[in-house]
């Protein structure tokens, strides 16, 4: 599979998520610089984590307006995949590509740890190795990650199941103690209706190899590995 | 042409900030603050003389750029550039402007302060009344 890993000016996770996709999991996997207008040919984008354009005015309101954004806007209409990570998730909201936005913790605290993450359900291209109620160790690390939306974008999120990651205790309750930020719904990820984007603020490229403290992370990775690239397709 | 611009957070929207602020404001001794909201102030100098189709661009670029909607409210205003006045009086006049005809809502500083001069005013018209009777009981000795 390609692997397009967008930078822009002040991203810092782009060379975590390459390096997990190129040496970890054998992929195609290239940069493109926020000026350029072309994927390439990418199966799937991946928008990183980092501080875009000094994170000025709104965290990701300038990074939207980014020639590449028109071309991952483009790629996501087209039903290309599209996976914002942290500072990504926040570009993805303010591109509209995702609903809702993300504002400051409510603790008005920078939040840097491992977090318990539950899986919601299997039913997307990004939690196929996944199961319901399932406990990943992923670490979070941001200072506007408190989840918002209005109340009947937060039934439809759960209507139509979009939400596919909440932050949880480990045996899997969703409670305020458990919430790191502030999130409605305790929400750490969400898809959009179509299922072909993907937005959450913990960082799974920093907890796919066991050598840097676990990989949970990774099985998001390899579910969309999975389903681009079903092992008898390969073969054939 | 001038353009002044207001963001900020929805009322549906908790702030976290204004909450610090206020708490902090409290602790010094504000009690009487009930809520303090923190937005952006953005000031625009302009080329070009067609003010109504400058507004409309801005305020296309406000809902697009400047602003979120889904959390953010947004006030603005367009003139012509007129003499120098400090930002301050400025944001004032702006804030005086947006909160006009809404007594519920918690007066902001500028109000405050205002309402302190206005008492001021009281006094010293109070002087002048006693001043003003003190001569014109002097008046009245000297006939």
């Amino acid at each position: 599979m390609r692997w397009a890993v967008i930078q822009f000016p002040g991203s810092n996770c782009d060379q975590d998520c390459y390096h997990v996709l190129k040496h970890v999991l054998g992929q195609d996997a290239y940069y493109v610089w926020h000026k350029n207008d072309s994927l390439e040919g990418a199966d799937a984008v991946i928008v990183p984590g980092g501080f875009s354009y000094g994170d000025y005015l709104r965290c990701g309101a300038i990074a939207r307006w980014s020639p590449v954004m028109q071309s991952v806007k483009a790629h996501a209409a087209d039903g290309g995949i599209v996976i914002g990570i942290c500072n990504g998730f926040q570009v993805l909201c303010e591109a509209g590509l995702l609903p809702g936005a993300l504002i400051r913790n409510r603790s008005l605290h920078f939040r840097c740890e491992s977090r318990p993450l539950r899986v919601e359900h299997p039913h997307s291209l990004f939690t196929k190795k996944l199961l319901t109620g399932q406990i990943l160790d992923i670490p979070i690390a941001h200072g506007e990650g408190n989840y918002f939306a209005d109340p009947e974008t937060l039934k439809s999120l759960q209507i139509n199941r979009q939400i596919l990651f909440t932050y949880s205790d480990r045996a899997g309750r969703a409670t305020p103690e458990t919430n790191p930020n502030g999130s409605a719904l305790n929400i750490a990820g969400i898809m959009n209706k179509e299922g072909n984007v993907l937005g959450m603020m913990p960082h799974p490229e920093r907890a796919s190899e066991s050598i840097l403290g676990g990989s949970d992370g990774k099985a998001i990775f390899e579910s969309v590995i999975e389903a681009k690239e079903p092992k008898g397709a390969v073969a054939a | 042409m001038k353009a002044e611009i207001i963001v900020t957070p929805k009322q549906s929207v908790y702030d976290p900030q204004g909450d610090a602020v206020k708490r902090a404001m409290q602790h010094l001794g504000m009690e009487c603050v009930e809520s303090v909201r923190i937005g952006k102030f953005i000031e625009l100098e302009i080329s070009g003389k067609n003010v109504e189709k400058t507004r409309v661009k801005l305020d296309q670029i406000c809902k697009d750029l400047l602003s979120n909607p889904v959390i953010e409210d947004y006030v603005l205003k367009l003139g012509e550039a007129k003499a120098p006045v400090s930002a301050a009086a400025k944001l004032k006049a702006l804030i005086e402007e947006a909160t006009d005809d809404d007594d519920e809502i918690p007066l902001p500083a500028s109000k405050i302060k205002s309402k302190v001069k206005d008492k001021s005013d009281k006094k010293k018209s109070k002087k002048e009344k006693k001043k003003d009777k003190k001569k014109k009981d002097k008046k009245k000795k000297k006939h």
